[in-house]
């Protein structure tokens, strides 16, 4: 394809005039790094207009569609559930697509990336420590039988439910490590976020792996490395209470730690769920998956 | 664990380390300036106990060769509005980190840090705003009280009378 | 190897020990005392009141055994979130052991000079 028939890209930026007035105009004083020019990271200012539904992102992506599109923002969904735009907006933690700019209350909104992880470049920080640690905590249910029982329910009651359910809401999107004060020292402390997943886990009256994950978290940069310092809670932006999670951990460590490793799962329903069975599903599946086809 | 791709000396570790993190005060909850302040008391008291058992050993000295003197001397060396400040400010952290260690003690045994709720907007995390909340501040006041008594005791009945 | 809850949970019951004994070792320095604090550091009163009775001794004892172990196990927790270098927990660790014992040690020296007539 010849260059002048590429179509140029368009990038389009919501245009409210007519609708609405923008409100005020914001400086937006955003952290910069580029791995292969700067040393340090540093704050370059943009002037932002800010309407009255502006979200801090909103106002990154003008930023980056108007101002400089250098600027690197990781973001996917807007609507707070992905949890990829963690960051530091005015020095506290924050999702930038739930942050209405008008509701800082502030001229100067300062944005820099989350704490405690490594950084890539301007707001984007390396989750993989963050992610390895949640691996490591074996976030699903463990017992022996759960290959055997794939076509019926586990029974569970609404209160055994209750115990994890608030702890479900996790997005993983790094604002409790970003938060927390021993994650600021400690690089191989697990995280509120790895341990509250093991508690909810554990607790899962489904589960049959608290040995297991009592190991990983029963260590020198476990659990126990936790203060209760509440600053996980206080950030998180679901409502999600690694806090609590890590508390009710220890009290499993302390005083429940033989009778959860002896726990007994919760059994399987009686009732087949409908549909395909897995044994059909295994018997239609390809011994090989086909090779991909070779390149001509 | 295995050290990620991107921790050459390109990429800042961005840790905020002991001031940034362990210290860090702005938009601080309640709690995390409990932690602190516990961290702190700790670290101090846990020192000043080095120095009190070199200080306390003076009287074996005293005690072997007979003459209390020894041991006098450096008492009334000690009997100083500024080494009874320093007891002050040890007495005020140490009755602190004992009453905070119970309610950490409380919350590790999953006292007073509440029930797991659902999360509904406005969120306010369950175990910010439990018992152990008001335990803190309880305990908070018993210090300042006994640092009082503290205080009568090392000044008022020494210096000022 | 201990368990780390395990060095925790004894973390808890010292502190707990301490709390109690802390009180006491605070309240012999002051309303225990003839005359309160101005008079409770004199030669007389802490050797024969205090280090020659074998309850006080016992009790002192006891508070300096909890708090060996309490700071010196919570500064090996300040250490450990320090630093996480190769050998550094080890180091740290046993650093911490031996200077537990060795303070264990210097204050016993202390306390029980009176009951050992001067064998110290």
């Amino acid at each position: 394809m010849a260059a002048s028939e590429q179509k140029q890209l368009e990038f389009k930026v919501p245009n409210l005039e007519g609708v609405e007035k923008p409100i005020k105009n914001v400086i937006f004083r955003v952290s910069r790094f580029d791995p292969d020019r700067d040393r340090e990271p540093y704050y370059r200012d943009y002037e932002v207009p800010v309407y009255r539904f502006t979200t801090v992102l909103d106002g990154l992506l003008y930023i980056k569609y108007n101002l400089d599109p250098t600027l690197a923002v990781r973001y996917s969904c807007r609507m707070g559930v992905c949890g990829s735009c963690a960051m530091i907006v005015n020095g506290r933690e924050r999702l930038a697509c739930k942050t209405n700019v008008l509701s800082l209350n502030s001229n100067i909104v300062t944005v820099r990336p989350i704490n405690n992880l490594p950084l890539i470049r301007d707001l984007v920080t390396d989750l993989r420590p963050f992610f390895e640690k949640h691996k490591k905590v074996m976030p699903y249910i463990i017992r022996d039988d759960i290959e055997a029982h794939q076509d019926r329910e586990f029974l569970q009651s609404p209160a055994e439910l209750n115990e994890y359910m608030m702890l479900t809401d996790c997005i993983k999107c790094g604002l409790c490590y970003s938060a927390c004060p021993t994650t600021a020292t400690d690089a191989l402390f697990l995280g509120p976020q790895a341990l509250a997943q093991a508690y909810r886990y554990t607790i899962d009256s489904r589960d049959a792996g608290a040995a297991l994950r009592f190991d990983v978290v029963d260590d020198p940069h476990g659990v126990w490395r936790c203060h209760f310092a509440g600053a996980c809670s206080a950030a998180c932006p679901k409502g999600v209470d690694p806090a609590f999670a890590i508390q009710q951990l220890k009290k499993l460590l302390l005083y429940k730690r033989n009778a959860m490793k002896s726990r007994k799962p919760a059994p399987e329903s009686e009732k087949v769920r409908e549909g395909t069975s897995v044994e059909e599903v295994l018997k239609s599946m390809p011994k090989e998956w086909p090779s991909p086809p070779a390149p001509k | 664990m295995s050290a990620p791709a991107s921790s050459g000396s390109k990429f800042p570790r961005n840790m905020r380390g002991v001031l940034g993190g362990w210290a860090r005060v702005s938009h601080a909850n309640f709690e995390r300036w409990l932690y602190l302040m516990h961290r702190l008391t700790g670290l101090v008291v846990g020192l000043y106990l080095i120095a009190h058992l070199a200080e306390t050993s003076d009287i074996v000295p005293a005690y072997l060769s007979g003459d209390e003197n020894i041991w006098n001397n450096l008492m009334q060396s000690l009997y100083t509005p500024e080494a009874h400040a320093g007891l002050l400010i040890i007495a005020a952290f140490a009755v602190y980190h004992g009453l905070n260690g119970v309610r950490l003690f409380l919350a590790a045994s999953g006292v007073g840090v509440g029930r797991p709720i659902r999360p509904e907007w406005p969120y306010a995390p369950v175990s910010l705003r439990s018992f152990q909340r008001s335990l803190g501040w309880l305990f908070i006041a018993v210090t300042l009280i006994l640092t009082a008594y503290a205080f009568y005791e090392l000044f008022v009945v020494t210096h000022f009378v | 190897m201990v368990r780390e809850s395990t060095l925790m949970w004894i973390q808890y019951i010292t502190g707990l020990g301490i709390l109690v004994l802390g009180a006491l070792h605070f309240a012999s320095l002051t309303f225990l005392v003839q005359g309160g604090y101005p008079n409770a550091l004199s030669y007389a009163n802490v050797v024969y009141d205090r280090y020659e009775d074998p309850l006080w001794a016992a009790a002192l004892e006891a508070f300096l055994a909890l708090l060996s172990y309490h700071v010196f196990n919570g500064f090996r927790v300040l250490l450990l979130e320090l630093n996480q270098g190769s050998g550094w927990t080890k180091a740290v660790n046993v650093t911490m052991a031996l200077a537990a014992i060795a303070a264990f040690l210097y204050g016993t020296r202390t306390i029980l000079v009176f009951h050992l007539g001067g064998a110290i």
